[in-house]
């Protein structure tokens, strides 16, 4: 007798959800085999709000949220995180800074306390300041070295042009570091941060109701003035290439070169999403990396690492195919991906190859929701996206609506094998 | 307390069964366990264990290698396989009705792997391009030099995906010799968490496990590396312009006394490491001494450490990134001194509650995930057993102040120290 998987993740009835005035929407789900709570969040304050100069800004507030607020400074922030075990930390995107944390059951009030000071009232201390630019250069010379992250930076360039939000690199250049200073920081929070469309979902092991007044407390009453912005105006539409673009970076005493093959995919809201989402583990996730690395690892042995993944965001998306390969077999890779790409693209897939992955992605589903950080990100996806708080538990009849023809068609409008964006970083022979 | 939480059988062949129920969500997480890894090798054959561990995913007469991914993921499972100095493991996680899938997928490459040469030849590439892919990171050859100048002749000194030229030249044969050597029943270890019960899960382990014929496994004895004595320092360069200082120290096995105290010793001196494999839940390190003697003075932009139990007396390090400006053996001056500060002066009390403090968090942030439940069963047996886990916090709990600064003062003494600097050509 086989098991729906799908009954045993978080639905209406045991999702709570809260609307407070100031806009925040919080939600809660209790996990009661627990003694640990996490919380996944996110602002509506993006990268695409940095000004040229200035790229990077955001990577500096992520880091230095946590370095002193008006009530607290650094080591009495860093001393109550870590001498509870406590951890929060920041990240952006384009179109939102998301913030995760994580805590016993215990110090929950404790954490949301000091989320709201971090959120309200950051002070962005000089000293502190000097100490992440430091870091900064560190980490951006490694960046700079490493062909992976090289490679996807410049596949996302000329995929999107410099200029687009998507287009932009993380970190512009060593001068940024260096240029940007406190009062950008402080004029950056002042203008973006503030309650309006702060998504925030919490599970673990506590009474959900406690913790949603808790928040109500902490949280839904927290006020501050917050300037709108435009989206749409800052995420300009992109035509791709009309050919296939070619770059190389080349990269000192490397042995292993990076390669990426890709175009623009599907938007996250797009209706056929999900076709792209099961098409793309037919052709590069499904068991041992789907057919390319079947193709590309197992039969002609060329790379450990192959895969292909669609990101889609709010305003689009990309699908791409990341390999990391010796130097001298770089163009026998590329020939095998591409004409895997081809044959996706004018092909249905099998029966057997849809009836595989859609197995696949109902029933790994609860494995996803295993730790509260994996319940608490599913659930600020969800907000996130506008779904209902059914959207887990029907996810068995969307999936239903995914054909061989749905798929087929999804990669005919996406991927042209003939305009690619193909990028190589490491070492030539 | 353990005895309660776990149930343990032998069977007749040998293997280890270790069970514990959990019933938080409707999966089950199963893992097996060899006692082989880089330290079970011999120059000439090194990272035959990892390669071995590859070849287990090219299939069987009755799972062949597509099929066998296959079947795990069509029914919504995952699965992967790790290799490291002392053990090997394979681990399928699947919804509870799944599971013998996954029983009967171990049973059946314990003893009936194929070694196709076509596929040995194809996955001789693939294991080549894994090493290269390590070898892009600036400070792999550093951490590659460390190791064997730290264990010159101990296999722990040894990478273990291997030396290339053993990759390029290691037959088939060697492989297959390798597999037939090590991998039986009475040298594994069965490892399962999740929704099932424990004495119908015994007899569905049982039928798939019991026609399965022991073999002698040889016992391995490894003369202990001699102590480090003098200080001995070692440079690499290379195109990236940063410089890292790490320095590293032989450091006590799994269970030596003075391992507990270590663990401590060095959250105070460089914050938590999770001594598992799935992370410590984001714990920072910010009010460490080392970040602050370090970090916040400028000096160094980033600091880190950690152990790692094992059979034998294995290493532990302590990483900085040093600034433009200051030297590394500033750099590695200021850690000795803190070390010594500590076996001098001791520590505070609050130190070693802060220190007990995160590692139960970390404890409890592990505890969430059953696939990291079922490793620990497994993981501790490869070093010690089972009981060596769930007494974790409880044996941190019994360190002393005094315990933890005899540990600065006995395993981190500066003349007993490996010291690599990676800067730029």
């Amino acid at each position: 007798m086989s098991y729906d998987m799908t009954r045993s993740l978080p639905g209406p009835d045991n999702i709570l959800r809260k609307e407070f005035p100031n806009g925040i929407t919080v939600l809660i789900h209790e996990n009661p085999y627990s003694s640990t709570a996490a919380l996944a969040g996110s602002l509506r304050v993006g990268s695409c709000l940095e000004t040229p100069g200035k790229i990077g800004l955001t990577s500096f507030i992520n880091a230095a949220l946590t370095a002193g607020t008006r009530s607290r400074d650094f080591d009495q922030i860093n001393e109550f995180l870590e001498t509870t075990g406590s951890s929060i930390s920041f990240n952006t995107n384009p179109h939102r800074m998301k913030f995760n944390g994580n805590c016993l059951a215990e110090d929950l009030p404790d954490l949301l306390r000091l989320l709201r000071e971090i959120l309200n009232e950051p002070e962005f201390p000089e000293q502190h300041l000097e100490i992440l630019r430091q870091r900064g250069l560190a980490g951006y010379e490694m960046h700079l070295h490493d062909p992976n992250d090289m490679s996807d930076e410049k596949f996302d360039e000329l995929l999107w042009g410099a200029d687009h939000p998507y287009g932009r690199p993380e970190i512009e250049s060593v001068e940024a570091i260096l240029n940007i200073s406190r009062s950008d920081l402080l004029d950056f929070h002042s203008r973006w941060f503030g309650p309006r469309k702060l998504i925030l979902a919490i599970t673990g092991g506590f009474r959900g109701e406690e913790i949603m007044d808790c928040c109500g407390e902490i949280l839904g009453t927290w006020n501050k003035s917050q300037e709108v912005y435009d989206e749409q105006a800052l995420f300009p539409q992109v035509t791709g290439p009309e050919k296939s673009i070619r770059s190389h970076i080349e990269i000192p005493d490397k042995s292993e070169t990076a390669l990426v093959i890709g175009t623009f995919g599907p938007r996250r809201e797009d209706p056929n999403y999900l076709s792209a989402i099961l098409g793309n583990s037919i052709l590069g996730e499904f068991g041992m990396m789907g057919r390319i690395g079947r193709i590309v690892r197992e039969e002609h042995g060329l790379a450990y690492s192959i895969s292909s993944s669609v990101d889609s965001l709010e305003a689009g998306g990309c699908w791409s195919v990341e390999a990391g390969v010796n130097p001298a077999n770089v163009e026998k890779a590329a020939d095998l991906i591409l004409r895997e790409l081809r044959r996706f693209a004018s092909e249905k897939v099998t029966a057997q190859e849809l009836e595989d992955v859609k197995a696949y992605y109902i029933g790994s589903l609860p494995l996803a929701f295993e730790s509260n950080a994996g319940q608490a990100s599913a659930l600020l996806s969800l907000e996130t996206h506008h779904k209902k708080l059914d959207h887990f538990l029907r996810i068995r009849e969307r999936v239903d609506t995914v054909t061989a023809e749905t798929i087929l068609e999804m990669a005919q409008k996406w991927l042209d094998p003939e305009k690619m964006v193909i990028v190589t970083a490491g070492t030539s022979l | 307390m353990a005895k309660d939480i776990y149930t343990k059988r032998i069977l007749d062949n040998g293997l280890t069964v270790l069970l514990q129920e959990i019933h938080s969500a409707p999966l089950i997480s199963h893992w097996v366990w060899y006692r082989v890894g880089s330290r079970n090798e011999v120059p000439g054959r090194t990272g035959a264990s990892h390669w071995v561990e590859h070849m287990q995913f090219k299939g069987t007469e009755r799972f062949r290698g597509e099929d066998l991914d296959r079947e795990i993921s069509r029914n919504g499972g995952i699965l992967n396989a790790f290799t490291f100095l002392d053990w090997t493991a394979f681990f399928e996680t699947m919804p509870a009705d799944k599971i013998d899938i996954a029983i009967g997928l171990e049973a059946d490459r314990m003893v009936n792997t194929r070694f196709d040469p076509e596929e040995v030849e194809s996955e001789r590439t693939v294991i080549i391009s894994e090493r290269e892919g390590s070898e892009n990171d600036p400070t792999f050859r550093l951490t590659e030099s460390i190791r064997k100048t730290a264990y010159p002749h101990h296999p722990y000194g040894r990478e273990v995906i291997g030396e290339t030229e053993d990759l390029r030249t290691m037959t088939r044969d060697d492989l297959y010799d390798h597999y037939r050597t090590w991998y039986a029943p009475n040298n594994a270890v069965l490892t399962m968490a999740g929704d099932f019960d424990t004495s119908d899960m015994l007899r569905r382990i049982e039928a798939a496990y019991r026609d399965i014929p022991a073999h002698s496994v040889p016992k391995v004895r490894i003369p202990p590396e001699e102590p480090i004595t003098d200080p001995v320092n070692i440079e690499e360069h290379g195109p990236c312009d940063i410089t890292l200082a790490r320095i590293v120290w032989h450091a006590p096995s799994a269970n030596d006394p003075d391992f507990f105290p270590l663990i401590l010793l060095d959250s105070i001196l460089a914050g938590p490491s999770s001594l598992n494999m799935f992370g410590k839940g984001g714990i920072s390190n910010r009010t460490s001494r080392l970040y602050q003697k370090l970090v916040r003075t400028g000096m160094s932009a980033a600091i880190g450490g950690g152990s790692t139990p094992t059979i034998d007396p294995y290493l532990y390090s302590l990483s900085a990134y040093v600034n433009p400006g200051v030297s590394a053996d500033e750099v590695t001056d200021a850690i000795h001194d803190e070390i010594e500060s500590i076996a001098r002066e001791g520590i505070l009390p609050a130190e070693i509650a802060k220190a007990q403090k995160q590692a139960k968090a970390i404890f409890a942030y592990s505890a969430e995930n059953i696939t990291n439940q079922a490793h620990w069963l497994g993981y501790s047996s490869m070093f010690a057993d089972p009981s060596w886990y769930f007494n974790y916090l409880a044996g941190l709990e019994q360190v002393t102040a005094e315990d933890v600064s005899r540990a600065a003062e006995k395993i981190l003494c500066r003349n007993h120290a490996v010291t690599g600097v990676y800067s730029s050509n």
